[in-house]
């Protein structure tokens, strides 16, 4: 069909311009996105589906490395609300106690301090890794990535149909 | 709102762990919301021998954002600009963590002075140079090293520039504004 002809000439096109330093590629950043939609529609059955999480990368300010790599996520999306509900909390005991600090605020461990631990391993004040994990899914201390917000994101996304039509 | 009793506690570490790196931290202020960074250039690159200042803001929401860091003292390479002192450096935008410090985001910066990475640049210019002239690339920075960076020719300027007849804070705040550059410092003195 001429539409699948059409999205190989984008392609090439599209690969020209990365390959030419990515100028005036930004412009085009909508149509691409909602071809990918579009084909993504495809595949699935329903077709009610008004965002995308991939719009994310066209929101965020129009940069050609996030559309170029799409990689980082984590680092800059909230960690899901249940991975960080669901971390255990454990009271320091007399091992960490021992010269030991929480690496977000600095402050050394007291016995009996209750702390959250990642699945990494990595314990933090609660209270300290939530506010991170607000912001950005990775732990501070080895960057384990804990699963993303993708509800949030999607809510943040654009209205597909803006594209489509 | 920033982690003030964080800040304080670093600054304590930084006075209490003096070691081999030269690496300093001081407020410029009382709030603690503006300090300067000492970093000593690494041996055996152009850098070696100057004495690097860093000029540091706080953010809002440190530590869960990156400290503000550029160069005061001017500096030839590739990652940092030659005009602004600009730092090009991933720990410094979206890969700061909150387990980082002001003194590793310090470390971090001196390893990049010994380390450039020309293919992701700050100063275009620079970068260039130090790809397809390495040899004037080591001999200019090593020449702003000299002008910019040498710490014993801080009180000489300020000297030099007294016996003019200008004020010694005068003096000593245009030397800062204009980055340590004697003849630009003199500038602003005649035109202010």
């Amino acid at each position: 069909m001429s539409s699948e002809n059409d999205f190989a000439e984008f392609s090439s096109m599209f690969e020209r311009m990365i390959q030419g330093g990515g100028d005036g590629l930004s412009r085009f950043l909508p149509v691409i996105v909602a071809l990918a939609a579009r084909e993504d529609d495809d595949d699935q059955e329903s077709t009610n589906q008004t965002t995308n999480p991939r719009l994310v990368m066209f929101r965020s300010g129009f940069g050609l490395d996030d559309f170029i790599s799409g990689g980082g996520k984590q680092g800059r999306s909230p960690a899901s609300k249940s991975a960080v509900e669901n971390m255990p909390r454990v009271v320091i005991g007399e091992d960490e106690e021992k010269g030991g600090s929480c690496a977000i605020c600095l402050e050394e461990w007291s016995k009996g301090d209750v702390a959250a631990e990642m699945p990494c391993k990595h314990k933090f004040h609660s209270k300290c890794v939530e506010e991170w994990l607000g912001m950005h899914a990775t732990c501070p201390m080895c960057r384990y990535e804990m699963p993303v917000e993708e509800v949030e994101e999607e809510k943040k996304g654009w209205d597909l149909d803006w594209f489509l039509h | 709102m920033i982690d003030f009793s964080r800040v304080q506690k670093e600054l304590q570490d930084c006075e209490r762990n003096q070691d081999s790196s030269g690496i300093r931290v001081c407020p410029k202020a009382d709030n603690l919301t503006r300090l300067t960074g000492t970093i000593p250039g690494p041996i055996g690159t152009p850098y070696e021998g100057g004495t690097f200042q860093i000029d540091i803001t706080m953010p809002e929401g440190y530590p869960f954002e990156p400290p503000k860091m550029q160069f005061s003292t001017k500096v030839w390479h590739p990652n940092i600009s030659s005009q602004s002192g600009a730092i090009c450096l991933d720990i410094l935008k979206d890969q700061w963590s909150p387990a980082l410090t002001l003194k590793t985001a310090l470390v971090s910066i001196q390893a990049l002075l010994s380390s450039p990475e020309p293919k992701d640049p700050q100063d275009a210019v620079v970068a260039e140079q130090y790809m397809k002239n390495y040899q004037v690339f080591v001999s200019t920075a090593r020449y702003w090293t000299e002008t910019f960076a040498k710490n014993s020719s801080l009180e000489e300027k300020v000297r030099k520039l007294v016996e003019m007849g200008f004020g010694d804070a005068q003096v000593r705040s245009a030397i800062e504004s204009s980055g340590g550059d004697e003849n630009l410092a003199l500038e602003k003195l005649c035109s202010g």
